[in-house]
């Protein structure tokens, strides 16, 4: 691939939306090109910055004004009062040409003003169905791009841990760029906003930080569960296990510690919390229960045992 | 899944993207507002609640579209800069410092977010909408093209086109911070 054409395709390319043909050809020319590759780690930054600042807290007012004027929205609000009224008249009709039969007359009555009262929408919603498929979190570079020792590492560190969603997509993405993984901004910057209501506003966010709170995962993916210090932080070990999977293509999703809730395929849910893993890897193929690897040495056979494991179903 | 899911699930996205749309915060707030609604009303028709997301910020982008067009902007795509001001009676969100961040870091990061947001500022609203849904809500080409009602290929360059600008305006802040 030449020069040209890499510096056009070179943004999918950080996406992961390119064929995989011009992928390896774009790879092929990041090998011999440090311009390039320089471009690559400032893109591959420039993304982390956009994660961790670019998501504004929703403000408070907002939701009373959504949710505010839910019970008064219909479909077609003119036409409640002249359904009531047409109800109302057609059970006075009915009570009096009924009039001769009492028992009848009161339970039709007790109908017909039951299909005069205002309509509300009281049914419960439907079982929640499948989450829409989550999205891989914005993996955030933790000083990869800072070893520059080789091309092919410092491509696969760029590009690697910003990887995306062939595998699968979290539902934790917002959450982790609103509330900034440790930036502070998004709900803990709303949670020290000044508000009328400090008590109910704040349940209210933290309700909706906890909801939040879980990534969520389908198979397979391989994840890296890491939380750096500062954003300068490089860790060997981690490092070294994260190029010896990506020598084998294997795309890795960063998460930060914290719930990560496994999805198989037959709908059940595996919640590892910071506890289970606050550093190392996960392996989850949608079939087994996920794998948590701590001890890094040896990595890609823990890798090839656990995905190669006859004891998939 | 009811208007209380659908908020909570979706109302940051939302907001941000009539942010980045509009680029101040009242027209954000009311976007954000008048999407919500239109979704309550067309949510029996939602077939596939997996497509939630996608429906909801295409609502988005239709709802904004239509206040552009109604208030005969001069300019669809003149710079605007973001309404840092306060918001009436709520106090503007405070950054929250980690107690263990030193203050060199803290004031990076500021330094940081002010030079995005005037990088971004400088972007065409379409443009910053299509790089919030990749680089925070992690869509793909395509589901970014459903909701921008563009061709991929559109997406795919303008997506391009607003990093390779973030990026050159940066460039002071991306390698400083970054080395």
């Amino acid at each position: 691939m030449d020069h040209k054409t890499c510096r056009e395709n070179i943004s999918a390319f950080l996406d992961g939306e390119l064929p995989e043909d011009e992928c390896s050809a774009l790879e092929n020319h990041l090998a011999v090109c440090p311009e390039c590759r320089a471009e690559l780690k400032q893109l591959g930054r420039l993304s982390a910055v956009i994660k961790q600042h670019a998501m504004e807290p929703v403000p408070l007012s907002l939701k009373g004004q959504v949710l505010g004027r839910r019970g008064k929205q219909a479909a077609y609000p003119w036409l409640r009062p002249v359904l009531a009224l047409s109800a109302a008249a057609a059970g006075v009709l009915v009570v009096l040409n009924l009039g001769k039969n009492p028992e009848q007359t009161a339970q039709l009555r007790q109908e017909s003003f039951s299909a005069a009262m205002p309509m509300h929408k009281t049914e419960k919603a439907s079982p929640p169905r499948t989450a829409e498929e989550p999205a891989a979190p914005a993996g955030r570079l933790y000083g990869e791009l800072e070893n520059k020792a080789q091309a092919p590492a410092t491509i696969a560190a760029a590009r690697g841990s910003y990887g995306q969603a062939k595998f699968s997509r979290n539902t934790g993405s917002i959450s982790a760029a609103a509330a900034g993984s440790g930036s502070g901004a998004g709900l803990s910057s709303l949670a020290g906003a000044k508000e009328k209501s400090a008590g109910s506003a704040e349940a209210l966010y933290a309700r909706a930080a906890k909801k939040r709170a879980a990534a969520e995962f389908r198979g397979p993916v391989c994840l890296r569960v890491y939380k750096p210090a500062s954003l300068n932080e490089s860790d060997s070990n981690m490092h070294k296990a994260l190029l010896e999977l990506r020598k084998k293509g294997t795309r890795i999703v960063a998460a930060v510690p914290g719930n990560l809730v496994f999805v198989k395929n037959d709908g059940s849910r595996i919640t590892l919390t910071e506890k289970d893993c606050s550093y190392g890897f996960i392996f989850f193929d949608g079939k087994q229960d996920p794998l948590v690897v701590t001890d890094l040495a040896g990595i890609n056979d823990k890798y090839n045992a656990y995905f190669q494991s006859p004891s998939r179903p | 899944m009811d208007i209380e899911e659908l908020f909570e699930k979706y109302s940051p996205m939302v907001y941000n993207l009539a942010l980045r749309l509009s680029g101040n915060k009242s027209d954000a707030q009311d976007i954000a507002q008048d999407a919500f609604i239109k979704a309550v009303r067309g949510l029996g028709n939602l077939r596939e609640h997996s497509a939630a997301g996608t429906w909801l910020y295409r609502i988005t982008m239709n709802v904004w579209k239509n206040r552009v067009r109604g208030e005969k902007r001069r300019s669809l795509w003149k710079t605007l800069s973001l309404d840092w001001g306060s918001d009436g009676d709520e106090t503007p969100a405070l950054q929250v410092k980690s107690p263990e961040e030193p203050a060199g870091t803290a004031i990076e990061k500021q330094e940081e977010k002010e030079a995005l947001e005037a990088a971004m500022a400088q972007l065409n609203p379409e443009e910053r909408a299509m790089l919030i849904l990749r680089e925070i809500d992690g869509r793909s080409y395509a589901e970014i093209a459903e909701i921008t009602e563009k061709p991929l290929g559109t997406v795919k360059s303008g997506i391009s086109r607003a990093r390779e600008a973030l990026r050159l305006k940066m460039n002071a802040v991306l390698n400083d911070h970054g080395s």
